[in-house]
């Protein structure tokens, strides 16, 4: 670069000196602003400080929840909030000297720190954990936490929150509605059993289970035997006094017996501490028993057992669970004495059941007898009046010569009382057998049946003048060979109480009563009789008319009302002297035609 | 052996009902052939000719056999059973002649192979006229099968 101009080079540095003093000027004002700057910069942080400071103490020291800072090594606090000097009693300077141990049960610890070990996230969830006021009450907190670094140690934020009368409300509803599932599953099993072991053994687990019991049993007792049997067991081990178990009363303790007779609930919170404990109870004592209760089961006021809760563990029953235990000791008790009852009327029903079948054998016996009664009669009382007959009319026909005319009219009447005789026994022989037969209902043509009495009774005496109106069309349902005795009986009558006429009417018909049954109807314009005697009519060897008027055995119209009743009718009359008489019946069943 | 030729036997424990069926019989010339036995086991033996009657030949056999029920020692129907149940007599006419008009009896007697059931008549006119058709029928009329000798 040889060969450069003087006035070059001078003119270079006059412009230099000019651009170096502006570079000066520029350098000053951009310090000056920087310093302005940095002064803003500074109010501004001093300005977050505050905020900060601010927020710091709405967000920890005056938030609601108790707060705290605890260290991560240590577990010692570091900060706590006012609501969790509030919530757990200590002062701060307290609380600054412990360790998040101290405010946990004792029991809770060890889980406390396998928690801290495993805690390494930045941020640990929701978790419920029981803590320890300094007054020694415990209480449900939902706790949520994250890790921090405070004052340059590893630390945690803690927010705790009380939630102790939620988790007791929904304890409570839990153990109400497991309550009430064990009270229904009790009811379930008491309502599928009759017998009353199976009663309590079905109730007895879920007793045990429900109340925690170590052991439960359910005695009932005999007032009157002085004992208690052994119902129902549950629990853990061996029972002392296994499901049949007889004791006497005594054994169960005269105090216990006593509470219980007064139906109040005997309560033993510590044997240990008990002076004079119940033979059974010292015998349970050796397994392990520290508490008891005893629930009085009564039924109409009466004691009939009781409930046993047992316990390895002092005090182990709270009031409610002695609630809910007298409550399913009273569904029990109730049950019970269902059984009982049910198994009183089974008992009656078995004896109501002998006695019908002791009743029914006699009526069998009875009838047998009647049976053969009515075989006697048909067979050994013909046979006497067989050789009356005869011989009386051997002696008439043979021996006529040789008595007079008296002598032949007293033979006369032999013959006549014997003929009347054996009508008597006929009749009566009829009468039992309607009694004896059974009774075999099927449609009836009464019309014809009807018809064909007429003919024989017109062929027995052609003489007679007898005007028959029968209906047509008669039905009924009935014994056939039953009913044709009733008719037998209705027309021969009609037909004999008309005889003393020279022309005589007899109708059959039927009339609807005013209850809608149908009644059939045998009238005739005979004799009749006076409606006085009315009642009379259908009683045995009952006659309205001398056997000089009219002949008969006093059984027909015995035997047509058995027969009447038996198909479950109605047989009645009216009449007046010499006016006729028609007899009403009906056969039960059997409803008006249109 | 003129003794041994009876045409009737007549099963009757009551005298007086024995007295009345020869009067009936006799009226009718049928009374000579008659034998009369009081209860079931002499009738059982005159059929099958053992004890008192083992001298009899059982071939020669009655013609009818006229049998109450109630019978002392056995009793009609046994009577009936034995004689309807051995083939050397089931052939015998047997007409039951009884007082019972029980169904049972009735039933049972056809059952058992009766040949006729006859309620007797307490009425003594109906009685003989019942007496002498039964014999007029089984003694007269009846053509009995030809038994094997």
């Amino acid at each position: 670069m040889g060969g450069v101009p003087y006035w070059y080079t001078t003119g270079l540095v006059l412009i230099a000196g000019v651009l170096g003093s502006l570079l000066s000027l520029a350098i000053l004002v951009l310090a000056f602003l920087r310093l302005r700057h940095e002064a803003a910069a500074r109010t501004r942080a001093e300005q977050a400080q505050q905020e900060s400071d601010a927020r710091y103490r709405l967000l920890f020291a005056c938030h609601p929840h108790p707060m705290w800072i605890y260290d991560f090594e240590t577990l010692a606090f570091l900060a706590v909030n006012e609501a969790a000097v509030q919530q757990y009693g200590y002062a701060e300077e307290e609380f600054l000297t412990m360790t998040i141990k101290d405010i946990r049960p004792p029991e809770d610890i060890p889980a406390l720190l396998a928690n801290v070990a495993r805690t390494t996230t930045l941020y640990d969830a929701t978790d419920r954990w029981r803590h320890r006021r300094k007054d020694g009450t415990v209480i449900d907190v939902d706790v949520t936490s994250h890790a921090l670094t405070f004052a340059g140690r590893p630390a945690r934020l803690v927010l705790a929150q009380d939630v102790t009368a939620r988790t007791r409300a929904e304890a409570a509803q839990r153990r109400y509605a497991e309550r009430l599932e064990t009270l229904r599953e009790i009811d379930q099993a008491i309502l599928a059993e009759q017998s009353p072991e199976a009663i309590v053994s079905a109730a007895i687990g879920h007793i045990c289970a429900l109340l925690s019991c170590w052991r439960a049993n359910i005695s009932v007792f005999d007032l009157a035997s002085h004992q208690g049997i052994v119902l129902g067991w549950a629990g853990s081990g061996t029972p002392r006094f296994p499901v049949g178990t007889r004791l006497s009363l005594e054994e169960y303790g005269r105090q216990d017996l006593e509470a219980l007779r007064a139906g109040k609930i005997y309560v033993v919170e510590d044997v240990q501490t008990c002076s004079s404990l119940p033979a059974t109870v010292q015998t349970s004592q050796a397994d392990g028993l520290r508490s008891y209760v005893r629930v009085p089961l009564i039924a109409q006021g009466e004691l009939i057992g009781a409930l046993n809760l047992m316990a390895d563990r002092p005090g182990a029953f709270t009031t409610d669970e002695v609630d809910v235990a007298r409550e399913v000791a009273d569904q029990l008790a109730i049950a019970l004495q269902q059984a009982r009852l049910h198994a009183q009327v089974q008992r009656y029903a078995a004896e109501l059941e002998g006695r019908v079948a002791e009743r029914t054998a006699q009526l069998m016996e009875i009838n047998a007898e009647l049976e053969a009664f009515a075989y006697s009669v048909s067979h050994d009382l013909r046979a006497p009046l067989r050789s009356i007959d005869g011989f009386s009319r051997i002696l008439l026909e043979n021996y006529a010569d040789r008595l007079d005319a008296q002598g032949q009219d007293y033979l006369q009447r032999v013959l006549m009382s014997a003929q009347h005789m054996r009508e008597l026994i006929d009749a009566l022989l009829t009468l039992s057998r309607v009694t004896r037969t059974e009774l075999q209902r099927e449609p009836v043509d009464l019309s014809a049946l009807i018809k064909a009495i007429a003919t024989e009774l017109q062929q027995r005496e052609p003489a007679r003048q007898v005007e028959f109106t029968i209906a047509e069309g008669l039905q009924a349902s009935g014994d056939p060979r039953l009913l044709r005795i009733v008719l037998e009986n209705l027309l021969g009558n009609a037909w004999k109480y008309t005889s003393k006429h020279a022309q005589a009417y007899i109708e059959v018909g039927t009339q609807v009563q005013p209850d809608g049954q149908l009644a059939y109807f045998v009238r005739d314009d005979g004799a009749g009789f006076d409606m006085a005697y009315a009642d009379k009519l259908f009683g045995v060897f009952q006659r309205l008319h001398g056997p000089n008027e009219f002949g008969g055995t006093g059984i027909g119209l015995a035997t047509v009302q058995r027969i009447i009743h038996r198909h479950g009718g109605r047989v009645w009359a009216e009449a007046a002297v010499d006016q006729g008489a028609t007899f009403y019946f009906t056969l039960g069943g059997d409803t008006a035609r249109d | 052996v003129t003794e041994n030729i009876v045409e009737i036997l007549l099963v009757e424990d009551n005298p007086n009902d024995v007295e009345l069926t020869l009067h009936a019989l006799r009226r009718y010339n049928l009374a000579n052939r008659i034998h009369v036995v009081r209860d079931g086991a002499q009738a059982l033996e005159f059929i099958f000719c053992t004890g008192a009657y083992a001298h009899r030949s059982i071939e020669n056999s009655p013609k009818v056999i006229l049998l109450d029920l109630k019978l002392p020692l056995v009793d009609g129907l046994e009577v009936l059973q034995q004689i309807k149940g051995d083939q050397r007599t089931r052939l015998i006419p047997v007409v039951v002649l009884t007082s019972s008009r029980e169904e049972r009896d009735i039933v049972e007697s056809y059952r058992l192979g009766v040949n006729s059931y006859i309620t007797k008549p307490v009425d003594f006119e109906q009685f003989t006229e019942a007496v002498r058709t039964l014999g007029m029928y089984w003694v007269l009329l009846n053509q009995p099968p030809i038994l094997a000798s």
